[in-house]
């Protein structure tokens, strides 16, 4: 298990990560979500051991790697947000480079190339200069050089920024597939609520340097799920209609247009004892009705705010 | 190793970079080399008989710095006026004319060159005339076998004004060219280190099982070995292609040059980790390495630069150190005790700024 604890990292007088506690265990994937200069990166780049923090400790099977970072550096593969490969060399070159500074013997680095480039569907375009790939080759190419030295854990820094849909598809399908079959711990950032919802067991939410939720994803949820919002579609719009609604004090958040209308309840009220004897009174007639549960999106513009970030 | 071996398989993906600044290097320094004139040339008109005029010409050739072309008076009248020549001397029976340009500083030691010359004829000439006609031809054949064996061996040296110094063209041009041009290959050596810094090659270097200071001397040797083979395959191109002597000291040129090439691979990191981004680092070191060429004396020898600032800012120029040793193992011959100096300074530059370097790259991934 990798363990941080108390992890604070000061830029001068800027906190950009404070005081953060997180673990991840093995097998799990977690998410960890937060609007730009949250602290996610800075979180891990002191995780990869790639930068020093100002306080606090990771720990690897309860044993400080802060001095001795070769420990998980041995066991942990890092999927950058950039495209950090060489251009100029083929899938195979670059794939021989990088398993060979992880001092992958000869042999077994021939067997994980030819099975990372199963994995990550490059079998084919191997002897090809990656200059002359797609961005969603080279995202799965990213991908596959952290796989070389098999790691237990791995961080993926946005693996599917600015690629199509089915490159996409297929690599969340390939983190998926690693998880349950290699076992690997992941740990997921993204700003694709939905991949993070599809992929991931936990998830931390980060915004200002620190960790501001954190559960599983029906416990992340439930932050706003002490209400739940309802909409009513009508045959027509009644004025008279929607006043004696408002008049209802269990509902709140009412808004109207034309012949829509929905508002909020509490999560356990029953809402339609209120409406249909309304909708008799006045002749209305209630085409449909929709429940709207809150999604992953909804919870962390409410945590992190829907003000735009720089 | 192995990025070392990744880096030179990069170089032989993409060596047009390296095969252009190679050409350039070797184009310039050749240009530069034959561009200018290694002796002054002088314009020579002359009223005298055809011999007469040979015999003058013959013992003004003796004095080196100084080409003589023999020109009609208009021509010479012209050339001086057009500033081609700075000296056009105008002979005569038994007197010389010159016409010089202000800007020329030998016209003493000219002068008397001249003055000895006709002094001397005009000996010879009274010398026969004191002698019976019949015995004149007598003397004369004593007159030129004494000429023929002096009993004082005089020696023609140190033309020029003030302190005389060595020059030789071609090979200046040559040493000025490739110290100044492989500051652009050791750059961009060092950029492959800026750009992996920022696509983020670097940081997987970092989290793999190699040591950071096997990446950093690895990125560095490359720069120095792409540097240095740069500069031996120019100065073999020019020592067994072209006609540049070495003085004998070629080898040793080789191994001189090795001092400026880590100051430079010093300084280029120094700039590295001062700069942020590619762009900006390219930026820099050609602001830097055009301004070094100049006042380091890549272009022309310091010793005819009379401007003391100029002078005075060349002390911050490593081409001026690698210069000096380079000139020093080849056309001047010093003792491997006078470069010396020129070779510390090299080092203690390089040891400083490649500690300033690394670590200010290193605090700026820590704050």
């Amino acid at each position: 298990m990798i363990e941080v604890v108390n992890l604070t990292k000061s830029f001068k007088k800027v906190k950009a990560v404070n005081d953060v506690n997180l673990y991840i265990e093995p097998g799990e994937i977690v998410g960890l979500l937060g609007p730009n200069g949250a602290g996610k990166s800075t979180t891990i780049a002191m995780v990869s051991t790639l930068i020093q923090p100002t306080a606090g400790d990771i720990l690897l099977q309860q044993k400080s790697v802060l001095q001795h970072p070769i420990a998980l550096r041995n066991v942990l593969g890092v999927v950058p947000q950039d495209i950090a490969l060489y251009e100029e060399l083929t899938a195979q070159e670059n794939l021989e480079f990088f398993g060979s500074i992880h001092k992958i013997p000869k042999r077994k680095l021939k067997e994980r190339i030819e099975t990372v480039l199963q994995q990550i569907g490059l079998q084919q375009e191997l002897k090809k200069p990656v200059k002359h790939y797609s961005g969603g080759m080279k995202r799965r190419l990213n991908i596959g050089v952290a796989l070389l030295h098999e790691p237990q854990y791995l961080i993926m820094d946005e693996p599917t920024v600015g690629i199509d849909p089915q490159s996409r598809n297929y690599i969340l399908e390939t983190v998926k597939k690693l998880n349950k079959e290699a076992n690997t711990a992941i740990i997921y950032t993204s700003h694709y609520m939905e991949e993070v919802e599809y992929l991931c067991d936990r998830i931390y939410i980060m915004d200002k340097g620190q960790i501001i939720a954190t559960g599983t994803k029906e416990e992340i949820k439930a932050i706003l799920s002490s209400e739940k919002t309802i909409e009513l579609k009508l045959e027509k719009h009644s004025k008279p209609f929607v006043e004696e609604l408002l008049q209802q004090g269990v509902l709140s958040n009412i808004q109207v247009k034309e012949s829509h209308i929905s508002f909020n309840v509490a999560k356990h009220t029953d809402f339609l004892p209120i409406v249909l004897p309304l909708c008799e009174t006045h002749g209305i007639v209630l085409k449909s009705f929709h429940v709207q549960e809150p999604t992953l999106e909804d919870v962390f513009l409410h945590l992190t705010g829907r003000a735009l970030r720089n | 190793m192995t990025i070392l071996k990744t880096k030179f398989l990069l170089l032989l993906r993409r060596p047009g970079g390296y095969i252009v600044s190679t050409i350039i290097i070797c184009l310039f320094a050749y240009l530069m080399g034959a561009g200018q004139q290694g002796k002054q040339p002088i314009a020579v008109a002359s009223t005298m008989k055809e011999e007469a005029t040979a015999q003058t010409m013959e013992e003004l050739r003796k004095l080196a710095d100084l080409d003589y072309t023999l020109y009609t008076e208009q021509k010479a009248r012209q050339l001086v006026k057009d500033g081609q020549v700075d000296v056009a001397i105008f002979l005569q029976e038994d007197a010389y004319h010159l016409l010089v340009a202000v800007d020329f500083m030998d016209t003493r030691i000219l002068q008397n060159e001249l003055t000895a010359i006709y002094a001397n004829r005009l000996n010879e000439t009274a010398l026969l005339d004191a002698f019976p006609k019949a015995r004149q031809a007598e003397v004369a054949s004593i007159v030129a076998h004494a000429k023929e064996t002096p009993a004082f061996a005089i020696q023609y040296k140190g033309f020029g004004h003030e302190e005389a110094f060595k020059y030789d063209s071609k090979l200046h041009s040559l040493f000025g060219f490739t110290l100044f041009m492989v500051i652009y290959t050791v750059a961009n050596g060092v950029n492959h280190i800026v750009m992996e810094r920022r696509n983020g090659i670097w940081n997987r270097l970092i989290v793999s099982r190699i040591k950071k200071w096997e990446v950093y001397v690895a990125n560095l040797v490359y720069t120095f070995l792409s540097g240095y083979f740069q500069i031996v395959l120019v100065f073999c191109i020019f020592y067994f292609f072209v006609d540049v002597n070495f003085y004998g000291g070629f080898v040793a040129s080789l191994l001189a040059i090795i001092p400026y090439l880590l100051c430079i691979v010093a300084l280029a990191m120094f700039v590295a980790s001062i700069t942020n981004t590619p762009g900006k680092f390219n930026a820099a070191m050609t602001v830097i390495a055009v301004p070094f060429a100049m006042l380091g004396g890549a272009y022309w020898p310091l010793e005819v630069v009379s401007s003391k600032i100029i002078l005075a800012l060349s002390y911050i120029s490593p081409i001026k150190y690698g210069l000096e040793i380079l000139k020093g193992v080849t056309i001047d011959e010093s003792a491997y005790t006078a470069l010396l100096q020129p070779f510390s300074l090299l080092v203690f530059i390089a040891v400083v700024l490649m500690g300033i370097g690394i670590n200010v790259m290193e605090k700026k991934v820590e704050n």
